[in-house]
């Protein structure tokens, strides 16, 4: 009985130990690393900011965890908002960040809105739960380039649905979630304004 | 040790893939596109060197009873490594492999060769063997990931260059995977019949 006790604190030592050293290098390691992901992150954003809208000064709003908004046939989640500001200081338009659900998770996607109640254009921040070749086709100009100029008042649809945006072939799904997040960020940024 | 025969084994007779018929997962996740392909293979192969490395020396020390707890522990904290790493200094890489990178940690070819070769073998043949089963992994994603690209995209080398534009959808999708992988298997088949 004494023996069987001392392997079990023997292989229970082995395994702690084990882990001790797995997670002490792995804190090293992310000490290292997490200063340039948070940079890389915040440089995807910020081009896109100023891909959008762009000469603004971009203030970051608070939008509290969870918050949602109506697509037109989804109910999509906002993931951050800015205020763009001019050099005249004032306000030329919303940038919202909404992660509608894609294919393979959610698609990141920053979507500018004016003043004039029309959209500035749209920018997928990443996609990587879309099939490559199929979904991932959003982050092409030829996409998410029809955005620009479509009103902003919730009526932005794919062509199946009776809208105006060409879904991506063969990616209807990924299509319809992008098209529900500009239509929830627009709803979004009218509810700021 | 023999390298030569070893490399030969990893990246022919005894590849992992398309001999052994492990790592499926990753193998239909990612050939989809010679970029990735690339890019799975070698982070894998990195973990596969570094694990099988790390367990061969701590082969006296790891009970047989737990040792599968003790390589996945192993295996997973390499694997964040190179997630970590890959999303701090190649973001664009790491943007598009995204969910595949954790998945290494229960891709079966590391823990095959950490059961079958690290576990038994001394430092230095192990990491040959790493390198070996890593680039064999890496050589059947690049072939898989041609075709499939090719076939499927009409792009060559992660849309470097469009050959056609009105590809064969299924191709890229996880059907077409099953396709041509039983048939790159089907030709290697018989190529290794042809050499005995």
């Amino acid at each position: 009985m004494a023996k069987q006790k001392n392997e079990y604190v023997q292989l229970g030592g082995i395994l702690c130990g084990i882990t001790l050293v797995v997670a002490l290098v792995l804190g090293g390691v992310n000490a290292v690393t997490v200063g340039p992901i948070a940079a890389n992150n915040e440089k995807t954003t910020q081009d896109a900011l100023a891909a959008l809208i762009p000469d603004c000064e971009a203030e970051q709003l608070d939008v509290p965890e969870g918050t949602t908004a109506d697509g037109y046939s989804a109910t999509v989640e906002i993931a951050s908002a800015y205020k763009m500001t001019d050099a005249n200081g004032e306000v030329a338009g919303y940038c919202i960040e909404v992660t509608p659900t894609g294919f393979g998770g959610a698609v990141d996607t920053m979507v500018g809105i004016l003043p004039d109640g029309t959209v500035a254009g749209i920018k997928i921040l990443s996609c990587s739960g879309e099939t490559p070749g199929l979904g991932a086709k959003a982050t092409e100009e030829e996409f998410y380039g029809q955005f620009a100029g479509q009103p902003a008042d919730g009526s932005v649809k794919v062509a199946k649905d009776g809208g105006e945006i060409a879904a991506i072939t063969g990616a209807t799904i990924t299509s319809r979630a992008v098209t529900n997040g500009v239509d929830a960020a627009a709803s979004y940024a009218a509810s700021l304004s | 040790m023999n390298i030569a025969k070893q490399f030969k084994e990893g990246l022919v007779t005894n590849n992992p893939v398309m001999v052994q018929l492990i790592g499926m997962c990753p193998t239909m996740a990612t050939s989809t596109s010679l970029t990735n392909g690339i890019g799975m293979g070698l982070s894998a192969t990195a973990v596969l060197i570094c694990s099988n490395i790390v367990i061969s020396l701590l082969r006296k020390i790891i009970p047989n009873k737990v040792r599968i707890a003790a390589y996945i522990t192993i295996i997973a904290g390499f694997v964040t490594m190179v997630d970590l790493l890959l999303q701090a200094f190649i973001p664009s890489l790491s943007a598009s492999l995204g969910l595949f990178i954790p998945l290494i940690v229960v891709n079966c070819i590391i823990l095959g060769r950490a059961e079958s070769c690290a576990s038994k073998t001394p430092v230095l043949p192990s990491a040959v063997d790493g390198v070996c089963m890593g680039l064999g992994f890496t050589f059947t994603l690049c072939i898989l990931s041609v075709i499939r690209e090719l076939l499927g995209a009409g792009t060559i080398g992660g849309g470097l260059i469009t050959v056609f534009s009105q590809p064969a959808t299924i191709m890229i999708l996880p059907a077409g995977g099953f396709l041509t992988l039983g048939c790159v298997i089907a030709v290697m088949q018989k190529i290794l019949q042809k050499g005995e």
